[in-house]
């Protein structure tokens, strides 16, 4: 399942969660093409193909971002808005993973578009089984966007 | 009526008036008329007695001539010259009083002509004596000479005196019929007259009566106006003031001899929101106005009355009936009851202002401890783990045990920190009431226990419960804490026997979870539904003292009540209400309360 290209961008501002995220991705051998933006604007320079990475291309969209919410800048909810609200952006799969399950966040990201949405456990052994499964899910059992449906 | 009564008085009294001025002329014209008749008279008689004294001048001349003619004597001569010149005088006399009578005139002439010759044949007589001696002029007398002459006079003067004295008749005679006319006049008119007078003091007196009797009853109303204890008061429009009851008295402390014939407005120094123009605009058009006025009294309080205004229309001068009730005091609690509100009001905003702050705080509190308060738990648990499993070669099993501590002490914080999030959320929550069948739901609750608890032996009974209007997820939560609670306290027991039911509480249905647990003593009730507090040791049963704050958060949210019994080692009884909400009429079987 190993490839090359880009798999997963993980918007991340804190790096133990970064660390503990990519301990559990690596398990499954899912860490190598994992991209980490640190706050919520480097992830819209990302996905926009702007700023530091401006040589990036629209064909060339990540499988799958892992998008916190509380983040400095530009919070995830914000990100989220701007990726569902752009034809260009808006077939990605997005998941937000997040600490707290607040019912205005829930409501607020499935409202904007999320794909899913997980709480992430306290206990790390549920946070590591978590993170496999949805690996897995959205890279190896489902079905990929085609090309064509990032086109406006 | 009354007007018709005084115009036949007012004509009545020009009648009489022109009856007695009628009655006045012809009395002063008869007067005038009686003088006037009286001073023809005199002046007859005056002429007879002229004429009288003609005939005795010459009758003097006469006697003279004799003694003359006798004695030859001068001194007898002198009456003879007297009675001529007396002759003559009263000739002349005569002569200007019948100055208006040509027949008279003419017999004056007559006379004066005669009168003339008789002198002259005396005269000659003397000459006679003087020349010729006594004896000629004897013969003289004895010839009868001039006594022709002398009976003509005295023929004349008869006639004249005849004359005059026929006129003399005559104007006594008309004197006489016009003061008859005059008397007659006088006595109709003076009747007459009396009797319109009477007539006219009969009315006057008729209406002076009714007048009377008119004051009295104003008066008499008056007094009644007295009894009310309004003020009424009657002013001109425009003009002072008439009437001033004793009501008006007591409300402006002004006595009625100060009121009257002032003006109102001034008197009083109206306020009026509508304004007096206004009022006086409406009086015209409507005949009334009603409304609040402000008022002074005498002593300079200023006093609000509900005032009614009545326009009393009148050909003398339009007036105003205004009655005026005191409702100072009144108006003034109203005044301090919207006071009241307003100021009730503008608290209820700044402690609503205020809770919404608090709460917006809260919010944002529990949003932050439930995104960054959890994550140095999972780094925690994640890194001790990974140490574990890095490490495990290099980790004594005394600080394998450690980190298993560690470990068990980041879930026990995780659970709490989800446990108070829970329980705040509660708080915040608005209720989302709909129509529950408690049933369906507590077997939804017990299907997840026995999914949860697989090896343990519990033996449920749950009888029907009511259906009742409540916030369906949580009602669901208060069963999910109740019945783990219930699990989780009849642990020792085998078979646990957990019932839940319905019964009635003082009137109201209370749903019951029994059990046959460990139970608690009730020295500690009280202490039960406080957040954090536990009757139990950790060790012996898990737990963050949270569940049961939340399920007395919820059933107040619903206006309902939670209590318990218990008996240490006897198990508990947990009831609760929902208050109004509850519902009997819906309440139905749904399902069977089963045994496992």
């Amino acid at each position: 399942m190993i490839q090359e290209e880009l798999q997963i961008l993980l918007v991340e501002d804190n790096p133990k969660d970064v660390t503990l995220t990519l301990h559990a991705l690596r398990e499954e051998n899912l860490a190598n093409a994992v991209q980490v933006a640190r706050d919520g604007e480097e992830a819209l320079d990302f996905l926009f193909c702007r700023g530091e990475f401006a040589g990036r291309s629209f064909d060339r969209p990540p499988e799958l971002v892992l998008l916190d919410l509380k983040l400095p800048k530009v919070n995830g909810l914000e990100v989220l808005r701007a990726v569902k609200g752009d034809p260009r952006t808006r077939a990605i799969p997005v998941v937000v993973l997040t600490s707290s399950r607040e019912e205005r966040d829930l409501a607020e990201s499935y409202r904007l578009g999320v794909n899913a949405y997980i709480q992430k456990p306290v206990e790390f052994d549920a946070f590591r089984q978590a993170v496999k499964q949805l690996g897995l899910f959205w890279l190896v059992v489902n079905e990929p966007p085609p090309p064509s449906s990032f086109r406006p | 009526m009354i007007w018709a009564q005084q115009k036949t008085i007012v004509v009545g009294f020009v009648v009489a008036v022109s009856l007695l001025v009628g009655v006045g002329v012809i009395s002063y014209r008869n007067t005038a008329q009686f003088i006037a008749a009286s001073q023809s008279v005199t002046h007859t008689r005056q002429i007879l007695l002229e004429l009288e004294r003609t005939l005795a001048g010459i009758t003097d001349a006469e006697t003279g001539q004799r003694g003359y003619l006798v004695t030859g004597v001068e001194t007898y001569l002198e009456p003879y010259h007297r009675g001529v010149t007396d002759t003559f005088q009263a000739m002349q006399r005569v002569r200007e009083l019948t100055a208006g009578n040509p027949l008279q005139q003419k017999r004056v002439a007559a006379f004066d002509l005669l009168a003339r010759k008789r002198l002259a044949i005396l005269d000659e007589g003397l000459q006679l004596r003087r020349e010729k001696g006594f004896e000629v002029a004897r013969q003289l007398v004895l010839s009868g000479q001039g006594k022709a002459e002398m009976d003509a006079i005295r023929a004349l003067i008869a006639e004249m005196t005849a004359e005059e004295t026929r006129l003399l008749e005559e104007r006594s005679r008309n004197l006489r019929a016009g003061t008859r006319t005059a008397i007659g006049l006088f006595v109709v008119g003076t009747v007459l007259a009396v009797g319109v007078l009477s007539f006219v003091f009969f009315l006057l007196s008729r209406e002076i009566t009714e007048h009377r009797r008119a004051e009295a009853a104003l008066r008499r109303q008056a007094s009644l106006f007295d009894q009310t204890y309004d003020a009424i008061l009657i002013w001109g429009l425009p003009g002072p003031i008439s009437f001033w009851n004793r009501g008006a008295e007591r409300l402006y402390g002004i006595p009625r001899e100060e009121a009257v014939g002032r003006v109102p407005r001034e008197l009083l120094q109206t306020t009026t929101r509508d304004g007096m123009e206004t009022i006086l605009q409406d009086l015209e058009r409507d005949g009334k106005w009603e409304g609040e006025l402000e008022h002074s009294t005498r002593d300079g309080r200023r006093i609000i009355v509900d005032s009614r205004m009545v326009l009393v229309r009148d050909p003398q001068g339009n007036h105003v009936l205004e009655a005026n009730r005191d409702i100072t005091d009144r108006k003034r609690a109203d005044e301090e009851i919207r006071e009241l509100n307003a100021n009730l009001e503008r608290r209820v905003a700044q402690r609503t202002t205020e809770l919404e702050a608090a709460n917006k705080e809260l919010e944002a509190f529990t949003y932050s401890v439930s995104h960054d308060l959890r994550a140095p738990l999972r780094h925690v648990d994640g890194f001790s783990k990974l140490l574990v499993e890095k490490q495990q070669a290099e980790l004594s099993p005394e600080a394998q045990e450690y980190v298993a501590t560690i470990r068990e002490s980041v879930l026990q914080m995780g659970t709490l920190i989800d446990d108070l999030l829970h329980l705040a959320r509660v708080g915040r929550k608005q209720l989302d009431v709909q129509a529950t069948g408690l049933n369906s739901l507590v077997e939804e609750v017990m299907a997840d226990l026995k999914r949860a608890n697989p090896d343990r032996l519990i033996e449920w009974k749950v009888e029907t419960l009511p259906f009742v209007e409540c916030d369906h997820a949580l009602m669901k939560q208060v069963f999910v804490n109740l019945l783990s609670n219930a699990v989780k306290f009849t642990r020792p027991r085998n078979p646990a026997i957990i019932e839940v039911g319905a019964t009635d509480q003082d009137g109201a249905r209370a749903v019951f979870v029994r059990d046959n647990g460990v139970g608690f003593s009730m020295r500690y009730v009280n202490k039960l539904f406080g957040v954090f507090q536990r009757l139990h040791r950790t060790e012996d049963f898990e737990g963050t003292g949270v569940g049961l704050a939340t399920v007395q958060r919820i059933i107040h949210k619903h206006g309902g009540r939670v209590w318990a019994e218990a008996e240490l080692d006897m198990g508990a009884t947990f009831y609760f209400t929902l208050g109004s909400s509850d519902d009997p009429a819906t309440e139905k079987r749904t399902g069977s309360g089963g045994n496992t």
